[in-house]
């Protein structure tokens, strides 16, 4: 089963596919493509087949919840495998693929962070870098470029307490007081550039790849926070890592 | 709810729905759209999970359970909390129970008389009384059914209880979670809409769901739960104070006696169970050494440490709610389930917990059973306008480097579900990788439960980092999990189906099969024979007290015939030949019939004179 055309991601696409056990055209049905109308039997997965067209919706930060919801319940009462307990085992296979992805699907959608993730790597942008990090090797990499100015003021904190620790504890509050409203003002950013993504209908590629750049440097905030608390913590005394 | 004209017609006949349970056990079957709980041979609608072996023969039921104090040494209850633990899993709570448990190769084993039984074999006894129970009910074979578990219990012990199904000849369907069974059966009129939560208090097991049920779906949203907390821990409130006054009082010596033992626990169940309608109650046991040990119980006392024991259901409700995304004010009812759910106490605590009165409208002891039979109409195709869809409980993953669980697929995803991800090696010119399966939610590898291992070699000897090793999880509706390792630059592929480590392999389920063919024959046999004389018994004696006064009505020739009667039937069933009963019976009953109307005839006339 090959679709017709390779079709673009990001539009919504018209694929037409015939069903893989009577051959009938998989199309204008209400379930198309996830099963054929004409003998119901549960379509295989298709290559081109995204969270966004799992579920009939377009690829956009904005997403309904409600109608998420009700797409959701419609397609698994059609698909799930519970309706093919007595079916052939290519059918029952079929269902658990398609109904597996289709759960995924709409958990992401509903996550404001995986639908953000969803959404880049449908664009292809901020490539999830894959670094040796241990044997785990799909680790996306927190290693950005730091912003400059951040990466300064850190080092002089770290001075400052070497210098003298009892002074600098004030110091210390005063940057994770600006590293969280850096936070805030980056994840406003985000919502911002997501917007703009969804009134271009999908087309602004360049709010994609500052939205990609966004959370490369909140991972590198987040980090830095967890150094910084570890940092006041040792200069309150607590020992460090005595939570874990 | 639909219901079409071919119910049951599908080939391989009825599919039952069966909850077993730590302390009861229930069939239910779906017959014109309505669930109906199926009575047991002993005719009633609940089957105590006990098993109690006289003569060396298995007997299921209250029969079994008469035998926990009687003959403490040959019956086994509770097993449920054993079923696909390990040793060390059990080490704690089997020191609570009056059979001894022995460690074993993988899995471990109950001391019965002479015998050693594996959790899954007593529990296959128990799901065997049922499934015949069910064919008596219904009159035809029963083969498919749907068992319920405790929505918490791992892969392990959802698997003990799948070979468990097997080794009763019963091909299981689907394994439910019990929480979510009852939602079915409570929402079944689709009046019930909404956010609910499940509060499911069993005998040993503690469970919550949180679901939303919108016309006719039952979405699971999460579940959580403790599978080592149940009503026996309230028994124990009673038990553990007995024990510690006649220790005080008389040595720990004489606690090591298994019927005192037996005697404690059954006396800590009446007690509570008195408490639930009554302000007092009084625990009362014979000693070995003839004395007597009493204390009285107040409703407040006991509920004041019960309290302190089901403090432990909050923290997993509280859980479940956050997991759903929900705050308790959201939800719309609280179901009860379970039968300690039944004492106030437990009422309180839920009601404490949710900030709302629970909903006790539902049978605490049948809905789980109810819910099961739905859904194995479902599964059969007549009910079409209902569907669950459930989570996995807890998360599966696999180790990394430094002993660190990676999870692939996080609590609480609904099934069936997929994951991929990619890993890569640690040392140069590494070739192969261990994938170890893990199941849990611990940062360290080692104190998940290690659900498999598998080794996938023929990597090409590269640089550290650079392999590309795809590990591909597949959860089917039923939760089992398929795991696959593929090196993605080779192409090469390994793959394996998740078999547990606590339970049983498949060949150890086949040689159990195999072994219980030849029991199965002499089972049924003993059966038969413990049939024939109940049936025989009564005519025996009924003959045995007229013999005097048939010595005066009958002629010596008829007399002389029906004595011999007698006595063939007595060596019959002395003997072990249940057709010699049935047919000294008959015998007898022919011989007797002029007599019975002698006798009748004989006592009008005493009676008119």
């Amino acid at each position: 089963m090959v679709p017709a055309s390779r079709p673009d991601p990001a539009a919504e696409t018209a694929v037409r596919f015939a069903c893989v056990n009577c051959q009938a055209p998989l199309e204008g049905g209400k379930l198309d493509p996830h099963l054929c109308g004409a003998c119901g039997f549960p379509q295989p997965l298709f290559e081109s087949e995204t969270p966004f067209t799992l579920l009939g919706t377009r690829p956009l930060f904005a997403q309904d919840e409600v109608a998420l919801r009700g797409r959701f319940y419609e397609l698994s009462r059609a698909l799930h495998p519970d309706r093919f307990a007595a079916a052939s085992t290519q059918a029952r296979l079929n269902s658990v693929e398609r109904m597996s992805r289709i759960n995924e699907a709409f958990r992401m959608l509903r996550s404001p962070k995986l639908l953000r993730e969803a959404i880049l790597e449908l664009h292809e942008v901020g490539e999830q870098v894959k670094t040796p990090g241990g044997p785990r090797a799909s680790a996306t990499s927190a290693k950005g470029a730091p912003p400059i100015e951040l990466a300064e003021a850190w080092f002089e904190l770290q001075d400052a307490v070497l210098d003298d620790p009892q002074a600098a504890g004030a110091k210390v509050l005063d940057f994770e007081k600006d590293l969280q409203k850096r936070a805030e003002q980056d994840h406003q950013k985000i919502v911002e550039q997501e917007k703009l993504f969804d009134a271009s209908e999908g087309m602004d590629r360049v709010a994609l790849l500052e939205i990609s750049r966004l959370l490369r440097e909140q991972a590198y905030l987040e980090s830095m926070m967890r150094d910084v608390v570890r940092l006041r913590e040792r200069l309150a005394g607590t020992p460090t890592g005595a939570l874990a | 709810m639909t219901s079409n004209t071919h119910e049951h017609a599908a080939p391989g006949g009825p599919i039952v729905g069966i909850d077993l349970g730590t302390t009861n056990s229930l069939v239910a079957v779906v017959r014109n759209g309505v669930p109906e709980v199926l009575k047991s041979r002993e005719g009633e609608r609940l089957l105590p999970s006990v098993v109690s072996f006289v003569e060396g023969k298995p007997v299921v039921g209250y029969q079994a359970r008469r035998n926990k104090v009687r003959d403490a040494s040959h019956t086994v209850f509770s097993v449920k909390r054993l079923l696909g633990r390990g040793f060390e899993d059990i080490a704690k709570s089997s020191s609570q129970l009056p059979y001894e448990v022995v460690p074993g190769e993988g899995v471990i084993r109950v001391k019965v008389g002479e015998q050693l039984l594996t959790a899954i074999e007593i529990s296959a006894m128990i799901l065997r009384e049922l499934k015949e129970s069910a064919e008596k009910a219904l009159g035809e074979t029963v083969k498919r059914a749907v068992i319920t578990v405790p929505a918490y219990f791992n892969d392990a012990q959802r698997q003990a209880t799948r070979a468990a199904g097997r080794l009763a000849g019963l091909e299981v369907l689907r394994i439910v979670n019990e929480p979510t069974a009852a939602s079915l059966a409570y929402g079944l009129d689709r009046q019930k809409q909404g956010l609910i939560a499940v509060y499911d208090l069993g005998g040993g097991t503690f469970d919550v769901s949180i679901l939303r049920l919108e016309d006719g779906i039952f979405e699971v949203l999460a579940t959580n739960g403790n599978t080592t907390l149940g009503g026996d821990d309230l028994d124990r409130i009673f038990v553990a104070q007995a024990e510690q006054d006649i220790r005080e009082k008389y040595g720990s010596n004489i606690l090591n006696d298994i019927n005192l033992k037996a005697a404690l626990i059954a006396q800590g169940e009446s007690v509570k169970i008195a408490l639930s309608s009554s302000e007092w109650g009084v625990f009362q046991v014979t000693l070995p050494n003839g004395l007597t040990y009493e204390r009285p119980w107040s409703r407040g006392e006991f509920e004041l440490q019960a309290r302190v024991v089901l403090e432990a259901t909050r923290a997993p409700c509280l859980q479940a709610i956050a997991d759903a995304g929900l705050s308790v004010a959201d939800l719309s009812d609280v179901v009860l389930v379970g039968g300690p759910t039944r004492l106030q106490v437990v009422q309180q605590v839920a009601e404490s917990i949710f900030k709302r009165k629970p909903n006790t409208s539902v049978h605490p002891d049948e809905v789980v059973a109810a819910g099961a039979a739905i859904q194995a109409d479902i599964l059969a195709g007549n009910t079409t306008d209902l569907l669950l869809l459930d989570v996995i409980p807890l998360s599966l993953g696999i180790e990394t480097y430094g002993g660190l669980m990676a999870p692939l697929i996080p609590r609480n995803t609904r099934i069936p579900a997929s994951a991929r991800e990619t890993f890569t090696t640690f040392m140069d010119r590494q070739t192969g990788v261990d994938i170890h399966v893990l199941q849990g939610e611990r940062d360290r590898a080692s104190e998940n439960r290690s659900l498999a291992r598998f080794k996938l070699k023929g990597i090409e000897p590269l640089p550290a980092g650079m392999p590309r090793i795809e590990v591909n999880f597949l959860i089917d509706a039923d939760g089992i999990l398929q795991v696959a390792a593929k090196d993605l630059r080779t192409g090469n592929e390994q793959a394996i189906e998740v078999r547990p480590s606590f339970g049983l392999s498949d060949a150890e389920v086949e040689r159990m099969l195999a072994a219980q063919a030849e029991s199965s024959e002499s089972d049924k046999a003993f059966r038969k024979l413990v049939d024939a004389r109940t049936e025989a018994e009564p005519v025996l004696r009924n003959t045995e007290k007229h013999l005097e006064k048939a010595r005066k009505l009958l002629s010596p020739e008829e007399f002389a015939r029906v004595d011999a009667c007698v006595r063939a039937l007595r060596a019959a069933m002395a003997g072990d030949r249940p057709e010699a009963i049935v047919q000294a019976k008959y015998a007898l009953n022919a011989a007797t019939v002029r007599l019975a109307e002698l006798v009748i005839a004989d006592s009008l006339r005493q009676a008119s004179t």
